[in-house]
């Protein structure tokens, strides 16, 4: 998991809004610093950074909250959406390892069972035990996980098709410019046409 | 700028057994020149262990000493005094009080440092006498606590305060006069024990060619007694410690020409002393005298008169921009205590959620206290610039620690809840795979999950919590500096 990207000039001693759009404005550098990974579906490691980096920004928006007012609210449900899109992602990952490293360890417990059985066999029992080893019975261990590491990486570019869809979505609906916009300090002018509107 | 030469700073350290001062003056090369030490065996720390209150009688005691060294360090020229409390006022609930009473009484400011500030403090000071190369542990053992640092070749790679003091072990085991071999024997071993579980969390190096540092009036008395002066071999304090026990407190003060009170704790210190050197297994312990002060006047010293922030930089300000705020609205909060406040909730939401997780009876427990604990971590990330990277540095740590501490669990919960769904939907063929998957989990859950409750049980218990108050609760509205941030800036 990567560091969090270090906010450098925030000053103690300054009210919070001005510190909270720095912190606002490293955050979101952060985020799209991962954009590169969002078109390669096998960059796992990266892909997870940048969920972690949304869970950062996320978390900044809402420690900031009240500084940053209902935009702040609408950028954390798009960011929470983009969150749990690769946190799906991710899960499934894991998962991927988690019933492959089984498999690999099931595999290799029946290639020592039948190294086993021909070290110990007759010469007349090993047509059986290669015949036998070659078509495992109907409820052999791997079928199951065989199974499961298919589900897991179909679910898996499901989720991977999901989160790009959502990720162009929110693209084109501008969470970019509307994050950055939030991040930006506000212009008295700005303020003034604000109340008189 | 203005003539730093011309200076003259006093650096009182009020610890458990002694008050301590020196007075200070950089020379014109830039080097610490100290003067004028005097020591006040006051025993301020006598009875906290077993009441967790500072006597009455010790505090008058220590009052009247602040007194005499405040009214010889203005003789001197001294035109600032700095004061620092260690493990006795930190532990005991009535030591606010007597820091007030300080205040009052005196005109000092007392600052109540952490371990790991004292730690760093003197490291500072004992850097200007003593070459720091190579592998170093140094032991600064007080009265009623002990500060480990562990550096290489000068660059400080951890530091940790542990509950080990010579006054505090002395009150727990030693009852008689002089020591019975057994009591000694029962402090090593409990000083041997606290050390070992220091050593899982700071890395203490082992061997030969490390270099054990014993700062403090134990390590001063003990090069006394063995007239080894500041180099002495390991076996030989084990020998000191044996001799202990045959040596009441007056014939021991008459022989390291020290106060009969410091006498009766010594033991325990040395007992202390041996118990690092057999774990570090150094074959030669040096010794120094306290650094603590000298990191105090260095830090006074070396800050610039006409600024009230010590040289050590902060990032450059940013004064309040002119529309930053709302028009009408009250100014908006500093974003330090702001964050105080907010870092407060924060930790108030991991320990509401802790009981849960640690009960597992749902899988949303452990998940709550991820939850609680990123979104602490996310206001303390932030927040780091504003506090003292010394005391806020290991509570940003322990944020993330318990983080880490629950992702094994974590991950495992949500797998096994997915093949659990996966099982119920898959044709009967494949459930000894699935089964099989489900129990390796499983197993290396119960695994994860036991050191996670440890760990978060642990963590309950101890400090932690006491400490986060300490630092981020909020007190006294009517004066905006926390009284934590005293002399931080």
């Amino acid at each position: 998991m990567s560091r969090a990207w270090p906010v450098n000039d925030v000053d103690p001693e300054a009210p919070v809004g001005v510190n909270a759009r720095k912190v606002l404005a490293v955050r979101i550098a952060e985020l799209y610093s991962y954009e590169p990974a969002v078109a390669q579906p096998t960059w796992s490691h990266e892909l997870h950074d940048m969920r972690i980096a949304a869970k950062r920004l996320r978390y900044t928006l809402e420690l900031f909250e009240t500084q940053f007012g209902e935009t702040g609210k609408q950028q954390i449900d798009r960011i929470k959406q983009v969150q749990e899109a690769l946190g799906v992602l991710h899960d499934r990952d894991v998962e991927i390892e988690m019933v492959g490293a089984e498999l690999s360890a099931a595999m290799a417990d029946e290639a020592d069972r039948v190294r086993a059985d021909l070290a110990s066999a007759e010469p007349q029992e090993m047509a059986a035990i290669a015949t036998s080893a070659m078509r495992p019975p109907p409820d052999d261990v791997r079928r199951g996980l065989i199974s499961l590491l298919v589900a897991a990486h179909a679910d898996r570019q499901a989720a991977y098709d999901a989160f790009t869809s959502l990720w162009s979505t929110l693209g084109e609906d501008g969470m970019r410019r509307d994050l950055v916009t939030l991040s930006m300090a506000q212009r008295p002018e700005r303020l003034e046409a604000d109340t008189s509107a | 700028m203005t003539d730093a030469t011309a200076r003259v700073a006093a650096a009182i350290d009020i610890g458990s057994n002694s008050i301590k001062m020196s007075l200070g003056r950089l020379s014109g090369d830039g080097r610490l020149e100290e003067f004028g030490q005097v020591v006040d065996v006051v025993r301020l720390g006598q009875g906290v262990e077993r009441t967790g209150a500072l006597n009455p009688e010790r505090v008058d005691a220590a009052i009247a000493t602040l007194k005499r060294f405040a009214g010889e360090a203005r003789a001197a020229g001294a035109t600032e005094i700095a004061a620092v409390a260690t493990e006795a006022t930190r532990a005991a609930r009535n030591g606010a009080e007597f820091l007030e009473r300080v205040r009052s009484e005196t005109g000092i400011a007392v600052r109540v440092v952490s371990g790991e500030e004292e730690a760093a403090l003197t490291f500072r000071g004992l850097e200007t006498d003593t070459e720091l190369t190579g592998h170093v542990v140094v032991a600064d053992i007080g009265g009623g606590s002990t500060e480990f640092v562990v550096a290489n070749d000068g660059v400080v790679l951890g530091s940790r305060s542990t509950p080990l003091g010579s006054g505090r072990l002395t009150e727990r085991f030693v009852t008689t006069d002089p020591p019975t071999p057994e009591a000694l024997a029962q402090a090593q071993a409990e000083a041997a024990r606290v050390i070992e579980r220091l050593a899982r969390s700071l890395k203490l190096p082992r061997g030969e060619s490390v270099r054990l540092i014993v700062v403090g009036g134990t390590g001063e008395y003990l090069a006394r007694m063995t007239a080894q002066e500041r180099s002495l071999d390991r076996r030989v304090v084990q020998n000191v410690l044996g001799k202990m026990a045959v040596l009441n407190a007056a014939e021991l003060a008459e022989i390291i020409d020290a106060p009969e009170a410091r006498a009766r704790v010594l033991p325990a210190g040395v007992a202390i002393v041996a118990a690092v050197a057999s774990r570090v297994l150094a074959n030669r312990i040096e010794t120094a005298r306290s650094g603590i002060r000298s990191g105090l006047l260095l830090e006074m010293l070396t800050r610039p008169v006409s600024a009230e922030k010590p040289a050590k930089t902060r990032p450059a300000r940013v004064r309040r921009a002119a529309g930053a705020t709302p028009a009408g609205d009250a100014p908006e909060p500093a974003f330090r205590e702001a964050m105080r406040g907010l870092i407060h909730e924060r930790w108030q939401e991991v320990w509401k959620v802790m009981p849960a997780a640690i009960e597992g009876t749902s899988i949303e427990g452990v998940h709550d206290v991820r939850v609680a604990s990123r979104r602490l971590r996310a206001a303390m990330d932030v927040a780091a610039p504003a506090f003292p990277r010394s005391w806020y540095k290991p509570l940003h740590l322990s944020a993330k620690e318990i983080t880490s501490a629950l992702g094994e669990v974590r991950d495992r919960d949500v797998i096994l809840e997915r093949l659990q769904e996966q099982r119920t939907a898959a044709p009967p063929a494949d459930w000894p795979g699935i089964d099989r998957l489900i129990h390796r989990i499983d197993d290396e859950r119960i695994v994860a999950r036991s050191a996670m409750e440890a760990y978060l049980a642990g963590l309950m218990r101890g400090h932690l919590r006491d400490e986060v108050e300490r630092r981020f609760a909020p007190r006294d509205p009517a004066n905006a500096r926390h009284p934590e941030d005293e002399g931080k800036e």
